[in-house]
């Protein structure tokens, strides 16, 4: 634990000890007519709550943001406690995380609340939902880096095993210091774009900003393509990926969100100081900076083994972007890959390579 | 003192044996060098592409799975897009030859913790040819074959 956490983890009057007002609430509440709303509030398995995360892995500037939608599923209007809801952001330990299965400290803050009013409530109409965007970073510890679990924290809401059960994601954090709940919501996003290092001359630089331009183009048509396409065992996914399963569909859509995401909005350095007789490389651990080398600038812009495609491919080595493998070079061994084993496919640099190329195109 | 594990349990007809050494015990801090044998077990010559494996001599991609207590110990060093090898690209193992090769692993991945670390090369080799005149050859000819490298285990220790 970080010195830092320590003096983070302020209590505002204590711990907060708060539950489902009806529970042990004051004797003079009177939540359920003060605004005259005549729904009930929200019992087990009322609401059903899904997160999701745009990335797999998160490098140390990233934020950590995880989407939460809570669907009223009871068939008829719900009243919900909105501190325990992220309506207005993070306000209560309304999630689990484990770190390697271990459970990360909770840094935000603890409120002593007083027993809720009839404002301190928000209604979801039958089957109506309510999504918001949070930042985790200022409400947990992200010290150390590692594979994280989160749910929405069900146990807290009321006892009731079930009543707030959400799926669970997993994603890979870069370990980062403690920020201010303050501070969270007020990062700057890091300026994005690109740039070139290792004494490149001009006709490099030039080639180097029209093969980004035309990765951009393959990284947001791959992402829109797996977004946009019922799932399904189609040409294009299982030449590449192998039989269909919507998990292995989930994970290659993934990986290319964080790949669009890190073309689109990171700083990224070409360097052109390799000699070596390969197209490229990078190292895993250090986002965005990727050296090409001699067969780069014999490859064409885009197809098949292009320069565009070279950067779809060593963009997902990154450990914080899809940290993908090199099992297999080439299109003959990556189609092979592809029927021998989906897992190894779906962490192949290659792989992703050709599905952003799809030369010859496939549908 | 060296650990030597060797090829217990490898399919008899394995065309390449496989050992593999490492210190019992280093340092926190101290360079962790991992030596492998190869040995050519047939009656003909092998031209072996050195890509993914240690026949790289220096970290030069994932090949290895490394753990400490059991936890992945992430690659640190590069990672290349491969087009079609050069005839450098490949070894030449002699029948009956063994290739020793010593990569020290603490350039690509994190050995300053203490623990228990397992080193596991899984293989195949990438490409594989017995007659000098097939290499080099392009991507989509390549002739992977498996090899079976026992798993060892070193000790990182506080200095």
């Amino acid at each position: 634990m970080s010195t830092s956490s320590r003096y983070l983890r302020w209590l505002v009057g204590g711990v907060v000890g708060f539950s489902l007002l009806s529970a042990c609430g004051a004797p003079d509440e009177q939540i359920d007519t003060a605004d005259g709303q005549s729904a009930p509030e929200a019992t087990a398995g009322d609401v059903a709550v899904s997160l999701s995360m745009g990335s797999t892995a998160l490098s140390a500037r990233d934020d950590v943001q995880v989407t939460v939608t809570l669907t009223n599923v009871a068939g008829h209007p719900v009243k919900l406690l909105k501190r325990n809801t992220p309506v207005d952001g993070i306000k209560n330990e309304l999630f689990n995380i484990t770190r390697n299965g271990a459970a990360v400290q909770y840094i935000g803050r603890h409120y002593k609340w007083a027993a809720p009013e009839a404002g301190d409530f928000l209604t979801l109409g039958t089957g109506e939902s309510l999504t918001r965007t949070v930042s985790l970073a200022g409400a947990y510890e992200f010290t150390e880096t590692g594979s994280y679990s989160i749910s929405y924290a069900e146990e807290i809401h009321g006892g009731g095993a079930t009543q707030f059960a959400s799926n669970s994601i997993n994603v890979w954090v870069e370990g980062r210091p403690n920020v201010l709940p303050e501070e969270a919501g007020e990062r700057e996003v890091t300026a994005f774009g690109l740039s070139t290092s290792g004494a490149c001359t001009s006709t490099e630089v030039s080639s180097i900003t029209t093969a980004f331009n035309s990765a951009k183009t393959y990284a947001s048509g791959s992402l829109s393509y797996l977004t946009n396409t019922t799932p399904s065992g189609t040409a294009r996914y299982t030449t590449w990926f192998g039989t269909y399963s919507s998990t292995g569909w989930n994970t290659v859509k993934s990986h290319f969100s964080s790949i669009n995401s890190a073309f689109t909005t990171k700083s990224v350095v070409v360097d052109c100081s390799c000699s070596d007789s390969a197209y490229a490389y990078v190292y895993p651990s250090q986002p965005y900076k990727i050296y090409v080398c001699n067969a780069f600038w014999s490859a064409p812009n885009t197809g098949t083994d292009s320069k565009a495609g070279t950067l779809i491919h060593e963009m997902s080595h990154f450990t914080v972007v899809a940290a993908t493998d090199d099992w297999a070079y080439g299109q003959s061994a990556c189609k092979s890959l592809a029927k021998s084993s989906v897992t190894k496919a779906r962490d192949n640099a290659d792989s992703h390579e050709y599905f952003a190329e799809n030369t010859p195109a496939q549908n | 003192m060296a650990a030597t594990q060797g090829t217990e349990g490898a399919t008899p007809a394995a065309a390449l044996r496989c050992e593999v050494s490492a210190p019992q015990s280093v340092k926190a801090g101290e360079p962790v060098h991992v030596t492998f044998r190869l040995t050519n077990s047939t009656a003909q010559p092998l031209f072996v592409l050195t890509w993914r494996s240690p026949f790289e001599g220096e970290p030069r991609s994932r090949f290895l799975e490394i753990t400490r207590d059991g936890t992945e110990v992430p690659y640190q060093g590069p990672m290349f897009k491969r087009g079609d090898p050069e005839a450098g690209d490949y070894a030449t193992l002699a029948p009956g030859a063994t290739a020793e090769l010593k990569i020290e692993v603490s350039l690509a991945y994190d050995f300053s913790r203490p623990g228990t670390y397992r080193i596991a090369f899984r293989g195949p080799l990438m490409d594989v040819a017995t007659q000098q005149a097939e290499v080099p050859r392009p991507l989509a000819q390549h002739r992977a074959m498996p090899v079976q490298c026992p798993v060892v285990e070193t000790t990182i220790v506080a200095p």
